[in-house]
Formats: structure tokens, C-alpha cells, sequence
């Protein structure tokens, strides 16, 4: 991968996660990030910048801005999002039972366990007055 | 977002294609639990041009799998491309959904089941 790093604002409504699937791929192509990994950084930014639009609309007051950064470091693929809402920690979340048979699977839940399960790690701060998840991902 | 549908005896085919995200989800969250209530006993999603899904769009697969076995019918999916694929098995999908590895495995299965019906 070529080592780079990118940081973009996006506004804080649900149509800004077509932009960020934009982003992350020509950030992929332009720094030789491979396809699988790409697509797991796309899929879990995607849930967090969701998470974060959704969940300003149930905890006033919303967050003004989300903060969008990407970068490539030797063998990793690092990203951050970051809002200025009211603090929120997805990862306090309950985890979703992926064993319980359909009838009793709650829909729920799935998309921070994705970012979870298909991240190497997954880390929150709240910096100030903002919300900061970082995740990263390994590259063979 | 693409999404045709065909019908053969006891069996609706659903081909879902391109990218399922938050903001299309609700549209075949609609046009799914339709065709699970008015279309046949037995519903085949294929997703073999399924280059993209995120939680909003699984969330629908569950609810409609879920909604055709309660009413006695049955859901399937078939065809799930290497990501798709990734997604099911992170969530445990691939274990309480009936997935099929191609289309022609899917209706070797499922259409013996609609012509003993017919």
C-alpha cells in the first residue's frame, strides 16, 4: 500500500453514507488498498456514520458535523470518525445473539457487531465534546 | 439498487442486485414483504449480482425470512457473492438462513418441492 492519509467533514444526515462509500473506495484504489480490506473499511464506516446520523435523532442535540479520516500506515489501513454530539459509546451496545435460531434473532444490533467482528480494533474516546471511534484493519 | 422478479410454479425469484444500503433498504423492505404475503408458498432471493449489503439491508432479510416461515412458507437466498457472503457468516446468518450456493442449487432443491405442489 502507498502510505497517505485523508480528512474530510461530512453533514450529519444519512445521504452523506453514499459520499463516504465514494471516498473510501478512490482512497483504496489511489493507496493500493486490497479489495477485501477495502470492503470492510467501507462496510463499517458506512454503520458508524449511520449509527451516529440515527442515533442524533433520538438524543437531542444533534451533532453539527462528523469528522472523516482515513490513512494508510505499512500494513494497516486506519479510520476515524468523529462527531460532536453528546457522548455516545457504540460499543456499550448489547451484542446480538448470532446463535439464537431465526424465529428468536432480534434484528437489532447487527451493524456495530459487523464493525466489531470485521475490524482488528475497534476503540472509542470521547475527546472534549466529541465522540471519537477508531478502527483498524490489517493487511496481508 | 436492482430487484426483478419471476415466478414459477410455488416459487417467487427475487434477483437483487447492485447495493443495498441505509437509504434503499426501506424501498426492499417494502417490495420483499410484499412479494413474501402475496407472491408464492416458496421465495428465492438470488443475490449473484448483490455487490453490496450493510446492516439496514440485512435486517430486511431476517424480517422477511422470519415472516414468510411464520405463515408456514419458506425463504431461501442463493448466489451470495464473496462479500455478502462475509456479512452472512459475521452475523451468523449462514446458520439460520437457508442459503444455497448458486441459483441451479437452489432450484434443484426448491422446485421438486413446487411441482410435488402443483
Amino acid at each position: 500500500m502507498r502510505p497517505g492519509n485523508l480528512s474530510t467533514r461530512l453533514n450529519v444526515n444519512l445521504g452523506e453514507t453514499v459520499l463516504v462509500g465514494k471516498i473510501v473506495r478512490e482512497f483504496g484504489q489511489w493507496h493500493g488498498i486490497p479489495e477485501d480490506a477495502l470492503f470492510v473499511v467501507n462496510l463499517s464506516l458506512d454503520e458508524l456514520v449511520t449509527n451516529i446520523v440515527t442515533h442524533s435523532q433520538k438524543q437531542p442535540p444533534p451533532p453539527k458535523e462528523i469528522v472523516l479520516r482515513l490513512s494508510t500506515v505499512k500494513d494497516e489501513v486506519r479510520a476515524e470518525v468523529e462527531d460532536d454530539g453528546c457522548a455516545f459509546n457504540p460499543l456499550t451496545m448489547p451484542v446480538p445473539d448470532v446463535d439464537a435460531p431465526l424465529h428468536e434473532r432480534d434484528p437489532g444490533g447487527l451493524g456495530i457487531h459487523l464493525v466489531r467482528s470485521l475490524m482488528d480494533s475497534v476503540n472509542y474516546q470521547r475527546v472534549g465534546t466529541r465522540n471519537r471511534l477508531t478502527i483498524s484493519k490489517k493487511v496481508a | 439498487m436492482t430487484f426483478n422478479i419471476e415466478t414459477q410454479p410455488g416459487l417467487s425469484i427475487a434477483c437483487l442486485g447492485g447495493h443495498v444500503d441505509t437509504l434503499n433498504a426501506g424501498e426492499l423492505e417494502n417490495t420483499l414483504v410484499a412479494l413474501a404475503d402475496t407472491g408464492e408458498n416458496q421465495l428465492l432471493v438470488d443475490c449473484t449480482t448483490l455487490e453490496y449489503i450493510n446492516s439496514a439491508g440485512l435486517r430486511v432479510f431476517l424480517l422477511v425470512a422470519k415472516r414468510k416461515e411464520a405463515t408456514g412458507g419458506k425463504c431461501a437466498f442463493c448466489g451470495l457473492t464473496t462479500n455478502v457472503r462475509l456479512v452472512f457468516e459475521t452475523i451468523g446468518f449462514d446458520r439460520i438462513l437457508t442459503v444455497y450456493e448458486s441459483r441451479a442449487a437452489a432450484l434443484a432443491q426448491m422446485q421438486p418441492l413446487s411441482q410435488a405442489a402443483a
